[in-house]
């Protein structure tokens, strides 16, 4: 098992449309309780004051059932591949020995202990019948407790002996902290989606690319979803939450003649049906689409560099989410395999002192946008609060699940999971503010001074970027690497042109210092977000940025070449010509 | 009723979700009559072939010497319940999936029977999904795109086969390809329509509700599905064949912990082509309450003493045994060119010893064992059959062993030294048994089987005799079996010097006819060459559908896994060894259920 983890995969590259039940800040009336939410309370009462009766018995004690309806129709050419609907539900149970400050997730140091606590990490959950019958429900999570409370004993036991024979740990903090008890319940929102309509209108949004003989995968797909969280644990904190999200996807690929592949993206997100695009957005999309792709073919590709660039509010918002927000997640402060950039640095600059970072799940829109990485309870429990993690260019605070880690003992409701993983400190909205902005116009202009007087022969604009990801871990150098998709080259006479083939490569702080401006026109990335705990939504916001100096690298090339024989067409479309130019 | 059966039918519930994921409205849309519509399906794949063989070639190197295109589509039903509620539900449209194969070379020497570095199976650089609609230009398109992948993957492959073997000696001359004869076959089924999902649900639903009497076990499934597939496949040689077939099965399985900690499980299963031709409701109920019987007396069952002496293979543990021992012995497939990398690996890889055995005995003289992939039924067991094989080979009854003698192995298109043509049974990946027949001339009936097993005993000195019903599934962990021990387990080959086989269903049979049950028995010291020594048969024989491991590898060569009905007689062997589990296991949960 390697021990190199691929972070972010991350923000899959797609405008997705959320839709939440209420609007921001609208506080849902509570509701009672669902009957798989009191199944969960009885069967952890009973379980819990059992336990107590044993010679190791639990001090902390959770459940998490995930409700999941939702329905897939996809369609690729034109044609229809998939429509499809399921309802299941995921239990996640965190079961603690010992005690908040040493218990058994006591991080083991040494040899096979990632892969150890990795296994675990998968093994806490189990499907729940969908069915209320709490007979059926409880049967589940009493199995499944035993399962963790047999192996909870053990990790205590080796956990107690790591930590006498390995040296004192860098971080003295405890393992679990205390939280608020709350309780919440809002109502369930029926899942509802007529699929006969959207098959049509996925055939319709992908019928564009079957014209043309050189895209050899376009595909449109939407997922809509109700995910209802029942949230219960020893401490008396109840929470019954529910949120519907529609997500459309598209994808497109072609291949230039070296073999290169070509992508693009484009993703809608909502929290309502009526939150998605037009048809007419959607199909002006899959035209631009179509339009690059063609020019990408033909795009001339660069060779390695480094110089100025702009990321635009897009790129950068990716670019932060990968290269800052995981390296603020609060876990790998105290984990003593990661390199840990910022530890040590709370109340110190690390960004220019325009600049601030927040995350805040309670926001539900920025601007005209709906945003993915917003919630009300995180899967610990805790309650959403907007939280500063950079202000004026100081690094103020971490993002915090229930593990506390040295100077910060609490949660801030960051602890989030994919049903039923167990939870880890991750990221929600990010938002870059920055104060004094420039125009666009003017952050360009700029960039070509930068240009000229670097003596550059060119610079480079980053329009729209795939994802990426970066290592955070400290037996490897810490470097991150961005795949750009839409890469414009800036001559020093403000000619820009299309070009293909570089990621964008470096390492945080050198990149972090470089950060010259920034513009006024802030732009959002939704995508899904893959770490420790599974994949999460979230969402990240950022003006443009000019950069003094980045470092580009060659691509990655598939060595295979495009298909020998054309396309079998009825009639093909010659692709119509695209000049290159930032939009 | 018997344990593998159940448990392939609960496997076959779960593989029908994976696969076909869930069929409603669209299905619906569609009607269930395929026919007519997959006429363009059919035209497509015609098209696209005929323009490949014409036209498909990279520069000046070698075009194509065969292709062949592949089509499956399906729809399925399913639910799944637990102590009467259901688990998942999914609805969906059905799938569509192509397979291309693309060769290159010629019939003696092609970019087949190779494994080295950057090696890819062609049956997944050809796969992919296909749209839902018949549309006839969207098809095209993904097999003109699959078939430019597998042709140049064929390329590579050949060009490093021929690297591989330039500067060493090909330890054989067999052909790679074998050529058969042209047939184009239609053997399909009438589509009818799928049993509604509320009859699905609740049939789930109170089968699995059964369990709930039952609080000794602590986990239980039942699925129930039902499902239809057909398969269009063209080759570049001519042969054609549309197929189809439905299926409906019905599986319980369920889990707990024996009184000492030990995992223990067992299922139930039933299977029919349609869900109206399954057992009745009364009866899968007794099926499921039977289950839980055994189930919870089984925990209260001691375990397996260190026994050495005559064993009686009773029904179903009988065809378990030979699945394990002898079938995975019956394919011949052919050793794999290897790449430098893995030549000493493969050169020291064990493969099949029964290859240099054809003409040899094998078996005692008075039994013969045939495939035969062609009959519907087996003693009124529902038989999975087809008039052609997956590469379009004509089925037919092969006869293995003939009083003893081993006469051929099963076998492909890719012919192996003695068999060169193809038995006709490639069936999904690669070559597998289809309906195993095993007769024996000489056979004695069961009450004299008992008897010879009890004499075999008081010769040997035993206080008692030892009879093997059921063998357990080594498909997952057991209830209260740490999954990670299992896995691990697994895969550091528990049968390397480990059991044969564990016993689930054995009791000791006393000289007064009185049997006392035991459990956790493992068997050891039985070989293909024991199989020379069988003492006895019985004359009446058991059908039994087992989940057939494929045995080989993908260094030697080897079968494919998949179900197989088989039917054998109760086996008498004179020596053979039983040994109780060695290791720790698991405690009991330590809080009691919730009460029911």
């Amino acid at each position: 098992m390697t021990n190199l983890k691929r972070i972010g995969k991350a923000l899959q590259p797609a405008l997705a449309i959320i839709t939440l039940a209420a609007g921001a800040g609208v506080s849902r009336a509570q509701s009672a309780p669902a009957p798989a939410l009191r199944a969960m309370s009885d069967e952890l009462a009973r379980n819990f004051a059992a336990l107590k009766t044993q010679p190791t018995p639990p001090y902390f004690l959770s459940y998490e059932v995930t409700d999941m309806r939702s329905a897939i129709v996809a369609a690729e050419f034109g044609a229809l591949h998939q429509s499809s609907e399921s309802h299941r539900r995921q239990l996640g149970v965190t079961l603690r020995v010992g005690s908040y400050a040493f218990d058994n997730t006591h991080t083991v140091r040494g040899n096979f202990a990632r892969a150890d606590a990795m296994m675990d990490r998968f093994s806490a959950t189990a499907p729940i019948p969908v069915d209320d019958d709490p007979e059926a429900i409880r049967n589940v999570l009493w199995f499944q407790t035993d399962r963790r409370y047999k192996s909870a004993v053990q990790q205590l036991a080796s956990a107690r002996t790591n930590a006498r024979v390995a040296i004192a740990a860098e971080d003295s903090s405890g393992d679990y902290s205390a939280a608020p008890v709350t309780s919440f319940s809002e109502p369930v929102v029926p899942f509802q989606l007529d699929r006969a309509v959207w098959e049509k209108r996925l055939r319709s949004y992908t019928a564009p690319f079957a014209k043309y003989g050189d895209i050899y995968d376009a595909n449109a797909s939407l997922e809509a979803k109700v995910e209802t969280r029942w949230y219960v644990n020893s401490e008396g904190t109840q929470v019954q939450i529910s949120e519907p999200t529609y997500r459309l996807v598209l994808v497109a690929h072609s291949k230039a003649a070296d073999g290169m592949e070509l992508p693009r993206y484009e993703t809608f997100f909502a929290t309502t049906a009526a939150g998605l695009p037009t048809d007419k957005i959607v199909l002006d999309a899959v035209d631009r689409m179509i339009r690059d792709l063609h020019a990408l073919r033909v795009a001339p590709v660069v060779d390695p560099y480094t110089g100025p660039a702009i990321l635009s509010g897009r790129a950068a918002a990716v670019f932060f989410h990968e290269v800052f927000g995981h390296r603020v997640e609060g876990q790998r402060q105290k984990n003593e395999d990661e390199a840990q950039t910022f530890k040590k640095r709370i109340n110190q600059q690390i960004l220019p002192d325009n600049f601030s970072v927040t995350f805040d799940p309670t926001i539900r829109k920025l601007g005209a946008v709906e945003l993915m990485g917003s919630y009300r309870f995180d899967n610990e429990g805790v309650a959403a609060h907007p939280l500063t993690v950079v202000q004026n260019g100081v690094l103020k605070s971490f993002l915090m699940s229930r593990v506390p880690i040295e100077g910060i003992p609490a949660s801030n409701g960051h602890g989030r999971a994919q049903a039923g993983l167990a939870p880890v400190a991750r990221q929600s909205n990010l938002i870059v503010q920055v104060a004094h902005p420039v125009s666009h116009d003017e952050l360009k202009k700029m960039l070509i001074e930068q240009i000229k007087r670097d003596n550059k022969p060119f610079g480079l604009i980053f329009e729209d970027i795939e994802g990426g990801f970066t290592i955070t871990q400290r037996f490897i150098p810490n470097a991150f690497n961005v795949l750009p998709i839409m890469v414009y080259r800036v001559f020093p006479d403000g000619r820009q042109e299309l070009v293909r083939g570089v990621d964008l490569i470096g390492t945080p702080l050198t990149t972090f210092s470089k950060i010259a401006a920034a513009d006024d026109e802030v732009a959002t990335f939704n995508g899904i977000c893959g770490a420790e705990s599974g994949a999460v939504p979230v969402s990240a916001s950022s003006p443009a940025l000019l950069i003094s100096q980045i470092e580009v690298q060659k691509k990655m090339k598939s060595q295979e070449r495009p298909p020998i024989l054309p396309a079998p067409l009825a009639q093909p479309v010659r692709p119509t010509p695209s000049h290159g130019g930032a939009r | 009723m018997n344990a593998r059966m159940a448990r392939r039918a609960a496997r076959a519930t779960l593989a029908v979700y994976l696969l076909i994921g869930a069929a409603h409205t669209a299905g619906a849309q569609r009607g269930n009559s395929a026919a007519p519509a997959n006429d363009v399906v059919m035209r497509a794949m015609r098209d696209e072939l005929a323009r490949s063989v014409q036209q498909l070639r990279l520069d000046t190197l070698a075009k194509p010497y065969f292709i062949e295109y592949r089509v499956t589509e399906g729809r399925a039903r399913g639910a799944t319940g637990r102590l009467g509620s259901l688990v998942g539900t999914s609805t969906g449209s059905g799938n569509r999936l192509m397979q291309v194969e693309v060769r290159v070379g010629d019939y003696a020497f092609d970019n087949t029977n190779y494994f080295g570095a950057g090696f890819m199976p062609q049956a997944f650089v050809g796969f992919g999904g296909l749209p839902l609609d018949d549309d006839y230009q969207e098809i095209r398109r993904q097999l003109w795109l699959s078939t430019d992948r597998a042709y140049k993957q064929a390329l590579e492959a050949l060009s490093q086969k021929k690297a591989a073997l330039a500067g060493r000696s090909r330890g054989d001359t067999i052909a790679d390809f074998s050529r058969e004869v042209v047939t184009n076959t239609t053997d399909e089924v009438p589509a009818a329509a799928l049993t509604d999902y509320r009859t699905l649900e609740t049939l789930a639903r109170d089968l699995s509700a059964t369990f709930r009497q039952s609080p000794e076990i602590y986990n239980s499934t039942v699925g129930v599905s039902e499902s239809w597939s057909r398969e269009l496949y063209v080759n570049s040689e001519g042969t054609s064949f549309t197929r189809s077939r439905t299926h409906a099965t019905v599986g319980a399985s369920a889990s707990t912990q024996a009184l000492d900690g030990t995992g223990i499980s067992m299922a139930y299963g039933a299977q029919a082509l349609t869900f109206a031709e399954l057992p009745g409701r009364d009866s899968l109920m007794k099926g499921v309450r039977d289950l839980a019987g055994r189930l919870t007396q089984q925990r209260h069952v001691p375990l397996a003493d260190a026994y050495d002496g005559p064993v009686l293979f009773e029904g179903a543990a009988a065809a378990e045994l030979f699945n394990t021992v002898v079938a995975v012995k019956l394919i011949g497939t052919h050793r794999p060119v290897t790449g430098a990398m893995f030549a000493s690996l493969s050169a020291n890889a064990p493969g099949n010893d029964w290859e240099d055995l054809i003409g040899s005995p094998v078996l005692p003289r008075w039994i013969s064992v045939v495939d035969d992939p062609t009959i519907a039924a087996i003693d009124g067991h529902i038989a999975e059959h087809y008039r052609v094989d997956d590469q379009g080979v004509t089925t037919h009854p092969t006869t293995l062993v003939d009083h003893g003698v081993l006469k051929t192995l099963l076998t492909d298109r890719a012919p192996i030294a003695g068999v060169e043509h193809s038995t006709g049974n490639h069936f999904g990946f690669g070559v597998r048994p289809m309906n195993l027949i095993v007769t024996a001339d000489t056979t004695v009936s069961d009450a004299d089987i008992r008897s010879k097993l009890q004499a075999l005993a008081a010769a040997q000195g035993h206080p008692y005799a030892v009879i093997v019903r059921a063998l357990a599934g080594t498909s997952g962990p057991a209830a209260g079996e740490d999954p990670q021990e299992f896995f691990m387990a697994q895969a550091q080959g528990r049968a390397a010097n480990g059991p044969v086989a564990r016993a689930m269903r054995v009791a000791k049979l006393f000289p007064d006819g009185h049997e006392e049950p035991m459990r956790g028995a493992e068997i050891f010291g039985l070989t293909a060459a024991s199989f020379k020594e069988i003492a006895a048969a019985s004359r009446t024989r058991s059908v039994q559908d087992v989940n057939f491991s494929g045995g080989g590898n993908i260094l030697t060569g080897g079968g494919v896994g998949g179900p197989v009905l088989y039917q054998v007689p109760s086996l008498l062997f004179a020596n053979v060894t039983i040994r109780k589990p060695r290791g720790t296991t698991p405690i009991l949960p330590v809080v009691a259920p919730p009460p029911r």
